[in-house]
């Protein structure tokens, strides 16, 4: 189970050659998520959904509050939850210069899974995205859905037990996004526990068991799509958040 | 921290490096620019000293005697008659002639034409040599004819040319130094070209494109990646460094067959074993020094503009070598400058243990230091993300 308790993260930001002004990206977030729950984080950019899921992730650390995940936290057992997690951004840059085969071997090495097993567990996801044709071709040559599927492959090689999805489908076509949400609804289906961020406010709410709405850092909405949409007596979560923030939206 | 973690991050770092051909071109084929440095500057002296059995063509309008024929000879001067200067200048417009000498018997003067291209000054400069020593051997004949000793004569004072250390110096040792300085500077530069390529495209270029967020993610330390990019950078400098000083002391021990200008340069297999230290500890010190400068840039172009400081302060111990400077012990216990100067020494004899071990101690205190300020400084998400 993930517990956010109270987390906050402080940026400084530069305004000027001299000054800065400190912001808070996150401001007392707090949520819990379970195995087989995919959880949407949901907001406009600049919310303060990729901190947050950087947080969650363990590559950044929250200036106030605490991460539990498992028990443990980065502080203390950063190496162990890292080996429960697999982080995938809409963004998420592969390296160039090896080919599919040589990433998820050395992911899997990372992982410090045994040789013969991983040679196993590679065969078993190239087959699975049907990525024999292109394994060994440098990704740099890959097309957009090849490219695609070799990213979300990578975060298959550790079999985790919790996915961080931060907006996987931002910028992609139908095509491209129906891959990534089959394989949500794939690993929702093995009981794995899932945080999900996007703006797409129809997508989450097809997709997501339980929302944590943000705007500029605060929680401002959490429960089902349904509890959202009754509690602001709205019919979809884009009108929802609207009602939440008085229909106001300021980018930061 | 896990010593698995540190392979694969080498592994992968070297993978990377090694299929891009700018820096695998970089890392072998740098070094032979000095081999190339060496022959050129072989040949180009030998050529100006005359010491590559070339002769000089010279004109002139008067028969020579023997002992002039002779003095001519030992300057490399192969002489040809012709019956005026029209003759000379027309020979020299042709090519035929490098230099010529009019003589005018009635004012008793010889005039030496030629033009300011170096192999013509040159042999306009032996020209000139040959007029001065036939005008001391008839000086010498008039003493005598007065019976007077030209020994005595000229020995009034006595002089030699020693070193500093009491060696014998000549203008070959000079040479051979300066050579030798512009080789070594071009190793020490050779190890930063490609530790600053490596630095850049394992750090900063990894930033640029995202790559390190998705790296950080894995079940990896900080530490671990840091040092795994630094060992890596390393090794990519210490490949590039032994390549240039193998290339470089081969040289050297081929062109001292061929070229005068490095006869009197020998190697013995000690001050071999002690450059090959001294160039591993210099890779991996000017490794660190990459990794460092360019660890705060966002961009490939931000990392590239600051390893071009580590490559000009490279060039400063030859810079200052031509200085003058005298050296003491502070020059080796300042980085780069102090491997630099070790190696001059090295190879010009003067191994000095007490000079080593203070480079040596120095560049380990440095690496040191310079680690512990880079994992630190990848424990800042201010790095890392520039946030």
């Amino acid at each position: 189970m993930i517990e956010v308790k109270n987390v906050s993260k402080k940026f400084q930001k530069k305004i000027n050659q001299k000054e800065s002004i400190s912001f808070l990206a996150d401001n007392d977030i707090s949520f819990t998520a379970k195995e087989g729950e995919i959880i949407g984080i949901i907001g406009p950019n600049g919310a303060g959904k990729t901190t947050l899921l950087r947080m969650i992730a363990g590559i950044m650390t929250p200036t106030s509050g605490q991460i539990i995940i498992d028990g443990k936290t980065h502080q203390k057992d950063s190496i162990e939850i890292k080996k429960n997690i697999s982080f995938l951004t809409g963004n998420t840059k592969l390296y160039k210069d090896i080919s599919p085969y040589e990433l998820l071997k050395m992911c899997g090495e990372y992982h410090g899974i045994p040789k013969e097993d991983l040679e196993k567990r590679i065969d078993t996801i190239i087959k699975r995205f049907s990525m024999e044709a292109f394994k060994h071709q440098k990704i740099e040559t890959l097309s957009t859905g090849q490219y695609q599927r070799t990213g979300i492959s990578r975060c298959l090689v550790s079999n985790p037990k919790y996915y961080i999805l931060d907006e996987p489908t931002s910028g992609l076509d139908v095509i491209s996004s129906k891959v990534i949400l089959d394989f949500i609804k794939e690993e929702k289906a093995k009981n794995k526990c899932i945080l999900y961020s996007t703006h797409y406010m129809e997508e989450a709410e097809n997709i997501c068991d339980r929302i944590v709405m943000i705007n500029k850092g605060q929680v401002i909405a959490t429960g089902t799509p349904k509890e959202i949409r009754i509690k602001t007596n709205t019919t979809n979560l884009r009108d929802s958040f609207f009602a939440l923030i008085g229909g106001q939206y300021e980018e930061k | 921290m896990k010593k698995s973690n540190i392979i694969i991050t080498i592994k992968k770092e070297l993978r990377s490096i090694m299929r891009d051909k700018k820096t695998i071109f970089m890392i072998f084929c740098f070094p032979f620019i000095i081999a190339a440095f060496i022959f050129f500057f072989g040949f180009m002296e030998d050529s100006l000293m005359g010491t590559d059995n070339t002769k000089y063509q010279l004109g002139i309008n008067y028969e020579p005697n023997s002992t002039e024929k002779s003095i001519m000879s030992e300057l490399s001067l192969n002489p040809t008659q012709y019956k005026n200067l029209e003759e000379m200048k027309k020979a020299y417009d042709k090519g035929s002639i490098e230099t010529y000498i009019y003589y005018d018997s009635d004012k008793n003067l010889y005039t030496i034409y030629s033009s300011k291209n170096i192999m013509d000054s040159q042999a306009a400069s032996y020209a000139a040599e040959y007029l001065e020593a036939y005008n001391k051997y008839l000086g010498d004949l008039y003493i005598k004819g007065e019976d007077i000793d030209p020994e005595v004569a000229y020995g009034n004072i006595n002089y030699e040319l020693k070193t500093t250390d009491g060696k014998e110096l000549s203008t070959e040792g000079f040479m051979i130094e300066l050579v030798m300085n512009v080789s070594f500077t071009y190793i020490i530069m050779a190890i930063a070209l490609a530790a600053v390529n490596m630095a850049t495209s394992s750090i900063a270029a990894e930033k640029e494109n995202g790559t390190l967020e998705t790296i950080l993610t894995l079940p990896v330390t900080t530490k671990e990646l840091i040092v795994g990019k630094y060992l890596a950078t390393a090794i990519i400098g210490l490949i590039s460094s032994i390549i240039g000083f193998i290339i470089t002391i081969a040289s050297f021990a081929i062109a001292t067959n061929m070229f005068e200008v490095y006869k009197g340069f020998s190697i013995s297999l000690l001050a071999i074993i002690w450059g090959i230290i001294i160039c591993i500890i210099a890779a991996f010190l000017i490794a660190a020094i990459a990794i460092l400068l360019t660890s705060s840039a966002k961009t490939y172009k931000e990392a590239q503009a600051a390893g071009q400081i580590l490559q000009v302060v490279c060039i400063m111990p030859m810079l200052i070598s031509f200085l003058n400077i005298p050296i003491s012990a502070t020059y080796y216990i300042i980085p780069i400058l102090s491997h630099t100067t070790i190696l001059m020494d090295l190879y010009s004899g003067n191994i000095s243990y007490l000079n080593l071990f203070l480079t040596i101690l120095s560049t380990i205190i440095y690496i040191v230091i310079l680690l512990y300020i880079l994992i630190k400084k990848f424990k800042s998400e201010k790095v890392l993300f520039g946030a």
